[in-house]
C-alpha cells in the first residue's frame, strides 16, 4: 500500500457520534485556521456526506441520525503545516451496520474494502450510554430488598459492551489478516471515548484511565494486542454542549468551529480538533 | 440441508466458516458444492460476505483446529462431581476479568468463545430485576466431549498463552469414577487423556451437610482417578463455597487420601463467590489458574550439564555430552 495514504477507518455504533465528530472537523480544516488545513484546490467536489450535518450545526441544533442503507465515502486531501499531504478518507455509515457485523457474524463486500484500505482505525466508544456491569465481583449478592426493588420480568441474555467491542476488534483483525501473536503495529488504533462532556468529569482526566475504569477488558485487550506506539485513547466532545432539535443562539453567533474540544492522552484540553487526525495516523 | 463441503472436517461451512483450507470467502474453497446452491436471489447475496471461524460459542473439538494450529494451548480440566460449582467457578472467574483483574502477571487479550463465558457470567451479573441464579445444571446429553472456553493471555512481556477450560456436566465423573470404561464416562476420560493440569471441585456445602459421606466418597474417588498417570501434570484442590465452614477432619480426610497419592505439583485453593476477607475467595480464583500456568512452565526437562574444555577459549571450547 502507498505509505502517502493514510486511510482512515471510523468505527462506531449507532449514536456513537461519528456524524458530528465528522462535521466538526470538516468545519476546521476547511476554515484552514488549524494545524491541518483542507488543500485549496482540491476541496471535495461533494460535500453530500455533511450537508446535513454542517448546515443544522450552522443553525445551532444536532445533526439527524444517518440513514441505515447510506453508505458513501468522502475523499479530503489535507495538509499539515509544513505541507505535507494526507489523504484522509471518511467513509459515512449508519452505526447499525457495527452492530450487524457483530451480531450477525459475518462481514459484507463494502466493510471487507474499507477494512482491507485502512491504515488506521478510529473506534469510537460512547461510554454514557453503556451500561455499568453489576456482578457478584463488584456488588456482591443482592439483599432480598434489592431483588424486591428491581421485581421485574428477568431479562434476556445480553452481551456485554466490553465483549462486543473485543468481538468486533476480533472480527476486524481476522478480515485483515492480521495475527494476535505479535504486538500489531499497523493499523494504528485509537480509541475515541466520544461526548466527554455529558460524562462530568474532573478537570485533567486521562482518557485511559477512564477506559480502564469502565471497559477493563477492552482496555486490556488493546494494550495487550496494540503496540504501545500504535495505540493511542483520546476523549472527544464534537460540539461542546448537548444540542437539541432547538437553536443555539450562541452556536450560531460563535460558529460552529469554535466549539468542541478533544482530551489528548495525557488529559489535556484541546481546542483544535484537526490535532486529532496526527493521532489517528500515527504522527 | 446436506453437507456442501466435501470434506469430512468441514462439517457446517455455511455457519462456521471454511474449516479445511481457511478461505474467508466460500465460494473460492475448491471443495465447497456450489453446484447445490440454489441460483435465487438470496444465496447470491449470501455469497457476498466473508466469514470468522469462529461462532463465539463454547468450542467443540473441531474448533481447536483454528486454535492449535497456531499454538499449544494450556488445557485445564476443571472436574468434579455435579452441583461443587465448577460453571460458577468459570463465570466467576471471566467476570474477575472483566472487571480489569490479572491472572498473576498475565491479562485478558482476547477469546475466540465471548459468547460462551458471557452466557454463564450472566447469571452472576445483577439484572435489571436485580436476580442472580447459579448457572443452571450443566446438561449432561449423549455428548462425548466437554464445551471448551477459551482465553488468550499475554503476561507484562508480551508473551501469549492459550487457556481452554473445559466445562463437563458433573455426571460424567460420576460414571467414570465407577466404571471408566461406561458409555457415558467418555467425556471425563477425554479430560483425563487430554488435560495439562486438573483442578479438582470439593463442595463445602456438600461437605458440611447431611450427605458428607456420600461427597467425600465421591471426592476421593473421583481424586483417585484423576491421579491415575497424573505424572507432573499440576493438580489443585478448590475448596468450592468456601463460606461455609466444614469440620477439620473432613478436611483431613480428603487431603491425606490425596497426600497418598503421587502428586507432583499439589495446591489447595479457597475459593467462593462470597469474596470472604480482603477478597481472599475471589484472589483464590485468580491464583489458582496462575498456579497452574506457572507449574506447567516449570515443567520442562533439565538442562543437560555438558562438559567443556576451556570454555574461555571461544576455539577450543569443545563441548562433548558423554565424553
Amino acid at each position: 500500500m502507498d505509505n502517502s495514504v493514510d486511510n482512515v477507518l471510523i468505527v462506531g455504533g449507532p449514536n456513537a457520534g461519528k456524524t458530528h465528530f465528522g462535521g466538526q472537523l470538516y468545519g476546521r480544516l476547511n476554515s484552514r485556521q488549524f494545524e491541518f488545513k483542507i488543500n485549496p484546490d482540491n476541496r471535495p467536489s461533494d460535500l453530500t456526506i455533511f450537508e446535513d450535518v454542517l448546515n443544522k450545526l450552522s443553525e445551532g441544533k444536532r445533526a439527524g441520525h444517518t440513514e441505515a442503507s447510506a453508505n458513501r465515502s468522502i475523499e479530503l486531501k489535507i495538509d499539515d503545516k509544513n505541507g505535507n499531504e494526507i489523504i484522509f478518507s471518511f467513509p459515512d455509515y449508519a452505526g447499525e451496520q457495527v452492530k450487524m457485523i457483530v451480531d450477525n457474524r459475518k462481514i459484507n463486500r463494502l466493510w471487507k474494502d474499507y477494512i482491507d484500505k485502512s491504515s488506521s482505525w478510529v473506534l469510537f466508544v460512547r461510554l454514557d450510554e453503556i451500561d455499568v456491569i453489576e456482578d457478584i465481583i463488584n456488588r456482591g449478592i443482592p439483599s432480598p430488598e434489592e431483588i424486591q426493588k428491581r421485581n421485574t420480568k428477568a431479562p434476556p441474555v445480553k452481551m456485554s459492551d466490553d465483549a462486543h467491542f473485543i468481538e468486533l476488534l476480533q472480527t476486524l483483525l481476522y478480515i485483515k489478516g492480521i495475527s494476535p501473536l505479535n504486538k500489531i503495529s499497523k493499523p494504528n488504533l485509537t480509541i475515541v471515548l466520544s461526548c466527554w462532556d455529558v460524562l462530568s468529569l474532573e478537570e485533567g482526566k486521562i482518557p485511559s484511565d477512564l477506559l480502564f475504569e469502565r471497559l477493563p477488558l477492552l482496555f486490556n485487550f488493546s494494550k495487550n494486542n496494540w503496540d504501545e506506539k500504535s495505540l493511542s485513547i483520546l476523549g472527544v466532545s464534537s460540539t461542546e454542549k448537548s444540542l437539541t432539535d432547538d437553536a443555539d443562539e450562541e452556536y450560531i453567533d460563535r460558529t460552529p468551529i469554535d466549539f468542541g474540544y478533544f482530551i489528548d492522552a495525557s488529559g489535556k484540553k484541546e481546542k483544535d480538533l484537526t490535532l486529532s487526525i496526527g493521532t489517528f495516523i500515527g504522527r | 440441508m446436506g453437507n456442501k463441503c466435501s470434506q469430512e472436517g468441514c462439517p457446517d461451512p455455511d455457519n462456521i466458516g471454511c474449516n479445511v483450507e481457511g478461505h474467508i470467502k466460500l465460494s473460492d474453497c475448491k471443495y465447497y458444492n456450489k453446484e447445490e446452491t440454489p441460483e435465487d436471489e438470496e444465496q447470491q447475496v449470501e455469497a457476498d460476505y466473508y466469514r470468522i471461524p469462529w461462532t463465539g460459542n463454547a468450542f467443540g473439538l473441531m474448533d481447536l483446529n483454528y486454535l492449535t494450529a497456531s499454538s499449544k494451548p494450556i488445557v485445564i480440566g476443571v472436574s468434579g462431581v455435579a452441583s461443587a460449582g465448577k460453571t460458577t467457578f468459570l463465570a466467576s472467574l471471566y467476570c474477575l476479568l472483566r472487571q480489569g483483574r490479572k491472572i498473576g502477571d498475565y491479562s485478558f487479550s482476547g477469546s475466540l468463545t465471548l459468547i460462551g463465558w458471557e452466557n454463564i457470567a450472566w447469571y452472576l451479573s445483577w439484572k435489571e430485576n436485580g436476580d442472580i441464579q447459579f448457572p443452571p445444571h450443566t446438561t449432561s446429553n449423549s455428548g462425548r466431549m466437554p464445551g471448551l472456553l477459551h482465553l488468550a493471555l499475554k503476561n507484562s512481556q508480551g508473551e501469549k498463552i492459550d487457556l481452554i477450560f473445559t466445562d463437563a456436566p458433573g455426571e460424567w465423573f460420576d460414571h467414570w469414577r465407577n466404571n471408566v470404561n461406561s458409555e457415558n464416562a467418555k467425556g471425563a476420560k477425554w479430560i483425563h487423556n487430554n488435560c495439562n493440569a486438573f483442578l479438582l471441585f470439593a463442595d463445602c456445602e456438600m461437605l458440611s451437610a447431611e450427605k458428607r459421606g456420600a461427597a467425600k466418597l465421591q471426592i476421593n474417588s473421583v481424586a483417585d482417578r484423576i491421579t491415575e498417570n497424573i505424572e507432573n501434570r499440576p493438580f489443585g484442590l478448590v475448596w468450592s463455597k468456601s463460606d461455609v465452614t466444614i469440620a477439620d477432619n473432613t478436611r483431613q480426610q480428603i487431603l491425606s487420601n490425596l497426600k497418598l497419592s503421587p502428586l507432583v505439583h499439589f495446591k489447595e485453593f479457597e475459593t467462593s463467590i462470597q469474596d470472604g476477607e480482603d477478597g481472599v475467595f475471589h484472589q483464590n480464583i485468580c491464583d489458582s489458574i496462575y498456579w497452574c500456568i506457572e507449574k506447567l512452565q516449570k515443567n520442562i526437562n533439565k538442562q543437560p550439564k555438558i562438559k567443556s574444555f576451556k570454555p574461555k577459549d571461544m576455539f577450543l571450547s569443545k563441548r562433548v555430552i558423554n565424553g
